[in-house]
C-alpha cells in the first residue's frame, strides 16, 4: 500500500483542489462529506473520469490556463484537461523519472509505428497523438514506420536502422497499430529487422486485440519473431493523469509510478475491494495541481496487487487491466446528430 | 428488407419506395389490421416477457384500443397521411421508436424510422417480429411503409433524406430539435419536435400513511415503473416529489417512503443500471453547475439519492429525487418550470388538481396516476399526433 508521505500529500492536494476548484468542493461537500480517516487514500473524494468530458474542472482562473489537453472520446465527447505552467512541467518530469528509472538516462533513436500525419495534421490530434509528442521526449532523431496510410514504409525504416546500426533503437507505438500495421505486416512479407537490441514500448489499450483473442503473451512473441526485440513494455495511462504511468516491468506487471497509486471498487456499490478482486480502477497522482485530476475512478476494469509481489524489486502497486466497463448505454434523450 | 444501413449506397434506391409511396387515407384498415397483428404476435411471444415496455406497447396496439384511438379522431374520413414521414426517436425510452412507428402509421404514412446508434434488444425484437409479419402476402401493400435506419452520427445521407420526406417527427430534445429544424425540407413539410420537459409527482401524506405493506409495495412497484424502469431519464419520469403534507409530519414520512422504496428494490432484485452510482455523481455535478453552490444530499441506498434544494430547474436523473414539501395544491405553481409536462398523483383527488392546474395557469399537459406516468398516448405533449401527420382534404 502507499506510503504515509504519498498519502499525506494526496490529502494535501486535496485541500488545493477545494480551496480552488468550486466544482469540486461542492461536489465533495456534496457527496463526501463523511470523511473519517484522513491516513487513508480510500477516504478522498475521487472524480468519475467522464466528469471531465462533461465539465470544465480547473484549479486555476482561465487566464492562466497554458495549455489544454483533450482526449479522443469514443462517443464524440473529449475530455478537457486544463494545465498550467506548473502542472505541464511536473508532469514531463514525472513522464521522465518513470521513464528513465525503466529505460536509462538518455535520448534514443526512435522508431514510431505510426504515420507522420498522425502528429501533423492538427484536424487528427487525438491520445496517439499525444503518446508520440510525449514520449518523443526520449527521443534523439524520429522515424515514422508507415505511411500517410498505415502502410509499411520500408526503405524509410531500413535506411533508419542503417544509420543507427549499433545503438539501441527505442519502439514505439499503439498496441492495436503495432500489432495489424507492423508486426502483422512484416510476418506476412517474412521480414525480420534488425532490432534485437531495441526495446518497445506500446499503450493504448487491448481492447481490438482482445477481440482478435490475441494475448501478451501472443503479441511478444509475434514482437520477437519479426524484429528480434525481447524488452516489450506496455504501459497504462490516461490523458486524464498525463505523467502518472504504468510501466510494464521484466516480469511483465504494471507498476504504479512514485507519484501514483491504485484502488479497485466495486461497480455497483462503489465499495474498496481486496487485492485480485475485479472491480473498477481508482488512480491516484500526487501531480495534477491546476484541475482535480488527482483522485479519479476509471472506466477500466482491473485488478490491483501489492507491488511487493513483484520480482523486480519496485514496490509500485500493481494493476493488472482486465477491460472497460461496459457502456452501459448513457441514455441522453438522442444521438441522432452528435 | 427492412432494415437498413443509411450509409450504403443502395439503401437510396430502396428508400424510394417509402418516399413516392401514395400516403393512405385514416379510413384505411391496412395500418390497423397490421398494428394488432403486430399486437398479437408481440404478445404471444416468450421473449417479450423480459421487456414490459413492450408489453406495455404490444396492449396497447391491440384492435380495440386502436380502433378507439382512431374513432376519436377530428374529420377521420377527411384525413390522408402527408406522404412520407421520418423518425427520430429518442435514445432515452427506446421502445418509444416503436410508439413513433405506431404514430405515422396510423395516420395513414409511410415511415422511415432513424433508430438510436445504440443497440437496444427491444425494439430489435419487435423489428424482427415486424419483418416477420410483412412477409406475409395478406401484408405485402405495407412493405414499403415501414423501414428502419441505421445511420453515422453526423451523416449526410440523412441530411439528404430529410430534404425528400413529407414530414419530421423528432424526438431527442432541445438541442436535437434546434438541429433538426435547421436542415432544408420541402415546403410542406410537417414538423413535430418533442423538446425537453421535466416531470414531478405529488403524494399524500395522510394516504401514504394509511397504506398496509401489501398496498404500498403495489405503489412501489407502479413508482419504479414510473422511474428507475428508464434510468428516470424519460422525459415523463417525475424528478420532482411533492409531498403534501398539513402536519410537521413531513420528514418522517420521506425518509420512511425513500427507506422502503430503497428495501423494495432490493428485496425484488429490481434490475438497475449496474453504472447507477457514477452516473448519479455526474448528475449531481451538473445540477451543482446549474445552481452554482452546492447541493445537500441525502443517500438512502446506492439507487435513491435525494437532495432538497429551492431551485424548480433541476434535472434529475438515475434515481436522484427532489423533495418539496407542499401543504396544499396551490404551493405546487411557483415550482413548475417551463418545461413541465406530466404530474403524477398518489392520494390527491384529481379534480382537485385540475381545478388548480386550470386556476393557477399550470403549463402541464398531463394529469396521471403514479404507475401512469410512461404510458403513451397518441396525443403527446399537447400536440395530437395523429391529426397532425396527417392532412384534411376539404370536399366541398
Amino acid at each position: 500500500m502507499a506510503n504515509l508521505d504519498f498519502t499525506k500529500s494526496m490529502w494535501s492536494l486535496n485541500e488545493h483542489h477545494i480551496k480552488n476548484c468550486n466544482i469540486f468542493s461542492n461536489f465533495a461537500k456534496a457527496i463526501f462529506s463523511e470523511i473519517k480517516d484522513k491516513n487513508s487514500l480510500n477516504e478522498l473524494p475521487y472524480l468519475p473520469v467522464r466528469a471531465f468530458k462533461e465539465f470544465d474542472i480547473l484549479s486555476i482562473d482561465k487566464n492562466d490556463v497554458f495549455k489544454t489537453m483533450n482526449s479522443s472520446g469514443t462517443t464524440g465527447t473529449q475530455s478537457k484537461i486544463y494545465l498550467d505552467k506548473e502542472t505541464a512541467k511536473n508532469q514531463s518530469s514525472s513522464l521522465i523519472e518513470t521513464f528513465t528509472d525503466l529505460f536509462g538516462n538518455k535520448r534514443f533513436p526512435m522508431l514510431i509505428i505510426d504515420s507522420e500525419k498522425t502528429v501533423k495534421d492538427r484536424a487528427k490530434f487525438s491520445a496517439r497523438t499525444a503518446a508520440i509528442n510525449g514520449f518523443s521526449l526520449f527521443s534523439r532523431n524520429r522515424c515514422f514506420a508507415l505511411d500517410d496510410n498505415l502502410n509499411l514504409n520500408l526503405s524509410d525504416i531500413e535506411s533508419f536502422l542503417q544509420k543507427h546500426d549499433g545503438q539501441t533503437i527505442f519502439i514505439f507505438g499503439f498496441t492495436f497499430v503495432i500489432w495489424n500495421n507492423f508486426i502483422n505486416e512484416l510476418s506476412q512479407k517474412s521480414i525480420k529487422l534488425p532490432l534485437k537490441d531495441s526495446f518497445l514500448l506500446h499503450g493504448g489499450g487491448w481492447k481490438k486485440l482482445e477481440a482478435e483473442k490475441v494475448s501478451n503473451a501472443r503479441f511478444k512473441e509475434l514482437v520477437f519473431q519479426t524484429t528480434g526485440c525481447r524488452r516489450v513494455h506496455n504501459y497504462y495511462g490516461m490523458v486524464e493523469q498525463t505523467g502518472s504511468i504504468y510501466f510494464e516491468c521484466e516480469m511483465g506487471k504494471l507498476h504504479a509510478p512514485k507519484n501514483g497509486d491504485v484502488s479497485i471498487r466495486s461497480i455497483d456499490e462503489h465499495k474498496i475491494l481486496d487485492d485480485g478482486e475485479v472491480g473498477l480502477i481508482q488512480l491516484f497522482s500526487n501531480i495534477q495541481r491546476s484541475y482535480p485530476g488527482h483522485s479519479i475512478l476509471t472506466e477500466d476494469l482491473g485488478r490491483k496487487f501489492n507491488g511487493n509481489i513483484c520480482k523486480c524489486g519496485n514496490t509500485g502497486s500493481v494493476v493488472e487491466i482486465v477491460g472497460r466497463l461496459k457502456k452501459a448505454d448513457i441514455r441522453g434523450c438522442s444521438d441522432a446528430i452528435s | 428488407m427492412q432494415y437498413l444501413d443509411l450509409e450504403s449506397a443502395s439503401t437510396f434506391r430502396v428508400l424510394e419506395g417509402a418516399v413516392q409511396r401514395k400516403a393512405l387515407p385514416i379510413s384505411d384498415h391496412s395500418a390497423l389490421n397490421f398494428c394488432s397483428t403486430l399486437s398479437k404476435e408481440l404478445l404471444k411471444s416468450k421473449r417479450v416477457r423480459d421487456y414490459p415496455s413492450i408489453v406495455a406497447f404490444a396492449f396497447f396496439c391491440r384492435q380495440s384500443n386502436l380502433k378507439k384511438i382512431l374513432s376519436e379522431i377530428n374529420c377521420a374520413n377527411m384525413r390522408i397521411g402527408w406522404g412520407c414521414i421520418l423518425h427520430i426517436p429518442p435514445s432515452n425510452v427506446p421502445i418509444n421508436s416503436m410508439f413513433s412507428m405506431l404514430m405515422g402509421l396510423l395516420s395513414g404514412n409511410s415511415n422511415i424510422i432513424r433508430l438510436p446508434s445504440s443497440n437496444f434488444p427491444e425494439v430489435r425484437l419487435v423489428i424482427d417480429v415486424i419483418i416477420d409479419l410483412l412477409e406475409r402476402d395478406e401484408f405485402e401493400s405495407l412493405r414499403d411503409s415501414l423501414y428502419f435506419v441505421k445511420s453515422s452520427r453526423s451523416s449526410e445521407a440523412l441530411v439528404r433524406l430529410i430534404s425528400v420526406v413529407d414530414g419530421v417527427l423528432v424526438w431527442g430534445g432541445d438541442v436535437t430539435a434546434e438541429i433538426f429544424r435547421k436542415f432544408p425540407k420541402k415546403n410542406r413539410a410537417v414538423e413535430i419536435y418533442f423538446t425537453d420537459r421535466s416531470s414531478s409527482a405529488v403524494l399524500s401524506c395522510l394516504e401514504l400513511e394509511s397504506l398496509n405493506m401489501k398496498e404500498l409495495n403495489e405503489l412501489f412497484r407502479k413508482f419504479y415503473n414510473d422511474t428507475l424502469l428508464f434510468d428516470q431519464l424519460a422525459c415523463s419520469s417525475p424528478q420532482k416529489i411533492f409531498w403534501m403534507c398539513d402536519t410537521k409530519n413531513y420528514k418522517k414520512i420521506q425518509v420512511l417512503f425513500w427507506n422502503r422504496f430503497s428495501r423494495y428494490l432490493y428485496d425484488n432484485n429490481m434490475n438497475l443500471n449496474k453504472n447507477i452510482k457514477t452516473d448519479k455523481m455526474i448528475n449531481i455535478i451538473s445540477n451543482i453547475q446549474t445552481v452554482k453552490s452546492s447541493i445537500q444530499v441525502e443517500k438512502y441506498s446506492d439507487a435513491i439519492w435525494t437532495i432538497a434544494n429551492s431551485s424548480n430547474n433541476l434535472n434529475l436523473n438515475h434515481g436522484v429525487f427532489q423533495n418539496v414539501n407542499v401543504k396544499t395544491l396551490a404551493e405546487i405553481a411557483p415550482w413548475l418550470n417551463t418545461r413541465e409536462q406530466t404530474l403524477c398523483y398518489f392520494g390527491v383527488n384529481q379534480t382537485s388538481i385540475l381545478e388548480h392546474a386550470l386556476d393557477a395557469d399550470w403549463n402541464i399537459d398531463r394529469i396521471v396516476p403514479i404507475g401512469s406516468a410512461l404510458d403513451m398516448k397518441m396525443t403527446w405533449d399537447g400536440i395530437n399526433v395523429l391529426e397532425r401527420l396527417s392532412r384534411i382534404v376539404d370536399l366541398q
